[in-house]
């Protein structure tokens, strides 16, 4: 940064030139670190993961009271109401989810650097491609065996892909916003994938959600906390 | 080429916002709707006096609002930033990313 009472005399001389244009970038850099430390904490925290760990948890509850065959137990048929009502709640947080992602664009700053779009972008290909990875394993990925007739696979398999990929996700997440609590979670979501491996097929929803669900509730936990502090004063 | 080639001299810059702290509160504010003097001080490690000098120097210059209130009987000191000031930090943001385009081939 320039020293406060530097006065402008005279045109730079090509040194001083070079020196000005490192310190821009580090300038620079400062701003896309404060910026983007700040619209991850006080945005996306708070309710993210909250909603997002209420909704694991609350799929595990209606899955084991209601669709037991889905765990390998025999079970009646549940009431119709209740596809509705886990499409709904998948639904909601995928919505609110994109309505709050909006609303930090729209936020940002828009001549931010081309260092704060180029990590923006990083995190938008690296949550699609979760995305995608999560459809896949936990929608189509079934579908595709059902319609080929393929038996024998261990569904736990596909929650220790989702676990997996969550967990990397949320890893490189972390790198990019310097979020130290991010990286925890993802190591509680790698941890929970391997404990996958070796759970049986009726315990693998809880152990996911045990883990998963938890480990998001937690992360916005904490992170209400710090931005709470913002209210104390 | 040099800055004067690339059309800016970086002592042309902003002086009130071209400081450490300052530019933190500055890219703090830009992104949130307020933020409270505790919050500043605890996300940008600052004392209490240097902290209140910076906050007190963007708000001389028109670039922060302060509103004080009290929530059950304590003080709460709210900074917002003003369209003057986010007006300043994106010419700011310009700025430095021109002098950056400046040191490409």
């Amino acid at each position: 940064m320039k020293p406060e009472n530097q006065e402008s005399a005279g045109s730079p001389s090509q040194e001083e030139s070079i020196i000005d244009q490192q310190q821009a970038a580090q300038d620079l850099h400062y701003i896309r670190q404060v910026i983007e430390q700040t619209r991850w904490m006080t945005m996306l925290s708070k309710s993210i993961f909250f909603i997002w760990g209420i909704v694991i948890w609350l799929l595990v509850f209606l899955t084991y009271a209601f669709h037991l065959e889905l765990v390998g137990l025999s079970s009646p048929t549940p009431p119709a109401y209740i596809n509705w009502l886990e499409w709904a709640i998948l639904t909601f947080a995928f919505v609110y989810t994109v309505v709050h992602l909006m609303r930090i664009r729209r936020h940002r700053v828009q001549d931010g650097g081309q260092a704060i779009r180029a990590d923006n972008r990083i995190l938008g290909f690296v949550w699609i491609g979760f995305t995608v990875n999560a459809l896949l394993l936990t929608y189509f990925g079934p579908l595709i065996l059902g319609f080929l007739n393929v038996t024998g696979i261990h569904s736990g398999m596909r929650f220790v892909g989702l676990s997996a990929s969550l967990a990397y996700a949320l890893f490189v997440t972390s790198g990019l916003n310097e979020l130290r609590v991010l990286k925890w979670v993802a190591m509680v979501c790698w941890l929970g994938a391997a404990l996958l491996l070796f759970t049986p097929e009726e315990w693998v929803l809880f152990i996911f959600g045990l883990f998963v669900g938890t480990g998001f509730l937690v992360t916005g936990m904490v992170l209400h906390h710090q931005s709470k502090v913002s209210h104390d004063g | 080429m040099t800055d004067n080639e690339a059309g800016f001299d970086y002592r042309e810059l902003d002086d009130v916002i071209h400081s450490q702290p300052r530019l933190g509160i500055m890219s703090i504010l830009v992104v949130i709707k307020e933020a409270q003097f505790v919050y500043l001080k605890e996300r940008l490690g600052m004392t209490d006096g240097n902290l209140g000098t910076h906050l007190r120097k963007l708000e001389d210059s028109g670039y922060i609002s302060v509103e004080k209130s009290f929530v059950e009987r304590k003080p709460r000191t709210c900074y917002t930033i003003t369209k003057k000031g986010r007006r300043a930090f994106e010419i700011y943001l310009k700025q430095l990313g021109k002098l950056i385009e400046g040191t490409e081939p």
